[in-house]
């Protein structure tokens, strides 16, 4: 009894590392995945963040949309609309 | 129980709430203390330096000018994290690296191996920073032959946008080169045996004063501590990065294996304590709720996050509750809030909230986990193949996939402006959390909780609210009231990149890990089964889910196309 729980460890971990190593990385092969995979490299993003503040492209993006609603650049068009 | 004997001070140091709630307040407090007085020189002066450029070219084009975005990244690199102190204490607190074939490259690297990174890191950087100058040389050149012509030549306005967008492109790959340049040697065993100590020790005084055994725990919780290595350390590796495939799943499942297989040791059990990890770790995501940044970031964000997001959850669970007939209906709300607000740290609030079993949490976890996988990979695909605006398209993603690091990778793979639009839909969304899980809270006690026919007083409703969510509010109160005394500008730097990034974020990740570790060593795979009955879950998910992305896509199109198009113009 002793024996086959410590088999079905191993056997789990052994799974696991099949998955890590051979499962996941052959789906890699499809082209649309691996293509997300080097976009994911490339940003340097944190894929499995669950949080905002877990990801460091958030900081950038919020900055960027915030002086972007704060300083956002005149343009003449509207601004005629506008006075008119 | 009569309440006058409910409600002793006493339960202020024996209840396990009102100690996630101290522990959680004495890490914030320490954040306080080590980043607020370490601002980085000359920060006001450089901050209304920024502000000032950013005023005036705003007034001077109508697009976003070289200056324009150089005083962005003025303001961006000022960080209270960049300090000596502060790095020493990231580095100390920071989970294991990133491997890719040999799991000890997580723990450990040679100067000789960082210096051949370096080496690798520095000729693909060269590359990058000479084809970034060339890049704004030639967005300046555009620039100022628009500016000739005062901007009145529209032509020469797109030449020039486009050009300045070429460069920021450049820029960005730039910058990202750059930070691999800064590989430097590390030994992450001491540090992890040290914070095992000191968070063993930290959790353990709580234990104590509330009558358990703290020497037990202490013993118990390297255990525990351990598991939540190894869940980092799967995280880490580069492949499951990819599918983002993080530690939650990994906590769950090694506890799972080992609880199933060999059983969770009886020594180890003192330290599973999941519900003391998962409200300390509330306690301190409260504090990273901040209202003031959602504010000021747009206003079609917030129609699209917080119209839809309700109004999925609520639909979804009076589906699950009177058609689906989900039998359990904590196990209803936490998979609609889970899959309507943020995935995983919504449905670890949610669950707290109502007091769910550890196998729904479980269940609501894999369930977001998996379907954020399939949806960060599925949807970009989509939108690209049917020519779908960058900026629908991340708001679409930010509105439905599950968690933060999911939104950002399926954001950058369609673009700058889709990752800009997705992160910050998503950033409005995550604040819901804290008003979701002190709804569910007070409704679980009002209503699901008491008994038919008999009014519930208000005291009885204190009784029975979860206290430790007074913390998590208290935190998301305190700091956006610090956040908007502060301005947007400082911070970003005293508390977004300082308390939260600096400190509490990893120390709160490190709490849900051991949490997530604690509930697969506490739970049988008997349990979990009982709830897949009749697959209502998976159900009741995909109907929610559904549902989610039909009204989110419908919302970002009124706010961004028809509502605020100049908004999504300027973006």
């Amino acid at each position: 009894m002793r024996l086959k729980k410590w088999l079905s460890l191993t056997g789990c971990i052994l799974a696991v590392m099949v998955f890590i190593f051979l499962l996941a990385p052959m789906l890699m092969k499809i082209d649309n995945v691996k293509e997300m995979a080097n976009y994911i490299d490339d940003n340097d993003i944190e894929a499995t963040a669950l949080w905002w503040s877990e990801v460091g492209v958030v900081a950038n993006a919020e900055m960027n949309c915030r002086n972007t609603v704060e300083y956002a650049p005149h343009n003449p068009d509207r601004q005629s609309k506008t006075d008119n | 129980m009569p309440i006058s004997s409910k409600s002793t001070l006493s339960v202020l140091w024996k209840e396990e709430d009102w100690w996630a709630i101290w522990l959680g307040f004495i890490i914030l407090i320490i954040g306080i203390f080590i980043f607020f007085p370490r601002a980085p020189e000359g920060m006001d002066s450089k901050i209304a330096a920024a502000n000032s450029t950013l005023k005036s070219e705003s007034k001077k084009a109508p697009f976003k000018t070289v200056e324009w975005y150089q005083a962005v990244d003025a303001k961006q690199n000022l960080k209270a994290t960049g300090n000596d102190f502060a790095k020493s204490i990231s580095s100390f607190i920071a989970v294991p690296h990133s491997w890719t074939q040999n799991p000890l490259d997580a723990f450990f690297m040679t100067k000789g191996e960082a210096e051949t990174k370096k080496v690798k890191a520095t000729e693909k950087y060269n590359s990058a920073k000479s084809k970034e100058t060339e890049m704004k040389l030639a967005a300046i050149a555009s620039q100022k032959v628009a500016e000739t012509a005062v901007y009145k030549d529209l032509s020469l306005n797109e030449k020039a946008q486009s050009d300045i967008l070429a460069w920021r492109d450049a820029h960005k790959s730039a910058s990202n080169a750059k930070k691999k340049t800064k590989a430097a040697p590390y030994n992450q065993v001491l540090p992890l045996i040290g914070l095992c100590i000191l968070l063993g020790l930290f959790f353990s005084i709580g234990a104590k004063f509330m009558g358990r055994s703290a020497g037990r725990f202490f013993i118990g919780f390297f255990f525990v501590f351990g598991l939540a290595i190894l869940a980092y350390l799967a995280e880490n590796q580069v492949t499951m990065k990819h599918y983002g495939i993080g530690y939650a799943a990994w906590a769950i499942l090694f506890g799972l294996i080992i609880s199933n297989t060999i059983g969770t040791p009886r020594w180890v059990m003192p330290a599973v304590q999941v519900e003391y990890f998962i409200k300390t770790g509330l306690v301190l995501l409260g504090a990273e709720i901040l209202f003031g940044k959602i504010i000021s970031i747009g206003i079609p964000g917030i129609f699209v996050a917080w119209i839809v997001t309700p109004i999925v959850l609520t639909t979804t669970y009076i589906v699950g509750q009177k058609i689906i007939k989900i039998p359990s209906k904590t196990l209803n709300i936490t998979i609609s809030a889970d899959m309507s607000v943020c995935g995983v740290s919504a449905a670890i609030a949610t669950a707290a909230a109502c007091k769910a079993k550890k196998g729904e949490l479980t269940l609501a976890v894999g369930m977001s986990l998996v379907f954020t996988s399939i949806m960060m990979i599925v949807m970009p695909i989509i939108i690209k193949a049917v020519g779908m605006p960058q900026v629908l398209g991340g708001a679409w993603m930010g509105g439905t996939i599950d968690s933060t690091g999911a939104v950002a990778a399926a954001g950058a793979f369609l673009g700058d402006k889709a990752l800009y639009v997705a992160a910050t839909i998503k950033m409005i969304q995550n604040v819901l959390i804290g008003v979701v899980a002190f709804v569910v809270a007070v409704y679980w006690c009002a209503k699901v909780e008491a008994v038919e026919g008999q009014r519930v007083s208000l005291w009885e409703i204190w009784y029975r609210f979860p206290k430790f969510v007074l913390g998590f509010i208290g935190a998301s109160i305190i700091f956006s009231t610090i956040y908007a005394y502060f301005g947007s500008d400082v911070g970003y730097v005293l508390i977004d990149h300082g308390v939260i990034r600096g400190l509490t974020k990893t120390l709160r990740g490190w709490f849900f890990c051991l949490a997530f570790a604690s509930i697969g060593l506490a739970t049988d795979f008997r349990e979990l089964k009982h709830h897949f009955k009749g697959g209502k879950p998976l159900i009741l998910y995909v109907f929610g889910q559904s549902l989610n992305l039909c009204l989110t896509l419908l919302m970002a199109y009124i706010m961004f196309y028809l509502v605020f198009p100049e908004i999504t113009a300027s973006i």
